[in-house]
């Protein structure tokens, strides 16, 4: 019974302490974490040209005034994947029923500045970027994650969408329509 | 043992909360276009009264049946209707002598370029419908006292606006 009583209380007190020393350590390493933030806003709207009715493809090109720019603010070592929705069609903005067929495109320059010439173009309508791309060389260490002790610092990324329209023989007056952009860290 | 189970329960929650937390963000922008439709109006003739007779009281040129009548095409959108308007009087200045006469003018349209079955424009403004190649013909008449009228040249202007209906 001696032998009984002492085994429960030496697994008792050995759970306790293994469960306190463990408890203690993961829920610091843990409770610390601090999340990295991703923020993404419309710098631009995109405005085509007054056109005539009935006059056929109209672009805005890369680099165009009337380009729409979204600038994308996140840490500089992460990667986003960025998503575009955009309408079929351009509506009109009264009551006729008329639209305007519309293709958007996009691009990317994640070299921290708004510079279009270092836009990348991106086929469909997704695409995965880090937030600042890296220098030329050999790739670095893991970035260090964010805590308490080390807020990685940030930089944006800057999306450019531009696009088409047909005008066919519509109704005059304004068209329009939103594009969405989605984008969290991959 | 109890214990141990919540400590890994605890355990397991803290570890999901930290590396499970994706940040995801979006932004929406706006595209933009402005539409506006084709209208304009060429002159094909100007209005030509010809030589005036002392002896007239009332000078009368009809928009659809004189030659001197002032011919106006209006192109557009094919089969849209358009509203026109058009000053149906107004004061010549003659430049001389600054005396003035008063014009009234009559209006006739035809969706082919036909005068002598255009119709006059009753109303002002009135609606038309430009034919399937967008197109309208207007011939602008006039009408003016010839009594007391000093010889002189005469200037003014003639106004007609379209605009779709």
């Amino acid at each position: 019974m001696k032998r009984f009583k002492f085994s429960k209380k030496l697994i008792f007190l050995l759970l306790t302490l293994g469960v306190l020393c463990q408890g203690y350590g993961q829920t610091i390493q843990f409770s610390l974490h601090v999340s990295s933030t991703l923020d993404a806003t419309n710098e631009n709207d995109m405005a085509f040209e007054t056109i005539l009715s009935g006059s056929g493809l109209a672009e805005i090109n890369l680099g165009d005034a009337g380009m729409g720019v979204f600038g994308i603010t996140g840490d500089n070592d992460l990667d986003v994947i960025v998503t575009m929705t955009a309408p079929a069609n351009l509506a009109h903005d009264g009551a006729s029923m008329d639209v305007i067929p519309f293709t958007l495109k996009f691009a990317y320059a994640n070299k921290g500045v708004n510079d279009v010439n270092q836009a990348i173009e991106v086929a469909g309508t997704s695409a995965r970027f880090q937030i600042r791309q890296r220098e030329s060389g050999p790739a670095g260490a893991p970035p260090t994650p964010p805590s308490a002790f080390h807020t990685p610092s940030q930089s944006t990324a800057y999306i450019y969408i531009y696009g088409s329209m047909n005008v066919g023989s519509i109704d005059a007056g304004s068209y329009s329509g939103n594009v969405d952009l989605s984008v969290i860290y991959d | 043992m109890k214990l141990f189970n919540f400590t890994l329960l605890l355990l397991t929650l803290l570890i999901n909360s930290g590396f499970a937390q994706k940040q995801q963000t979006e932004a929406t922008t706006r595209v933009e276009a402005v539409v506006i439709e084709y209208l304009e109006m060429i002159t094909l003739a100007d209005i030509d009264v010809g030589t005036i007779i002392p002896s007239q009281d009332i000078l009368r040129l009809n928009p659809r049946t004189d030659s001197g009548a002032g011919i106006i095409k209006v192109q557009g959108r094919p089969n849209s209707k358009v509203q026109v308007s058009f000053s149906s009087q107004i004061e010549m200045v003659n430049v001389a002598t600054s005396s003035t006469l008063t014009v009234t003018y009559r209006v006739s349209g035809n969706k082919d370029n036909d005068q002598s079955v255009s119709d006059i424009l009753t109303t002002n403004p009135e609606i038309i419908k430009l034919n399937d190649i967008g197109e309208y013909y207007l011939w602008i008449g006039c009408e003016f006292s010839m009594a007391n009228l000093v010889s002189g040249q005469y200037d003014g202007d003639f106004v007609i606006d379209v605009d779709y209906n």
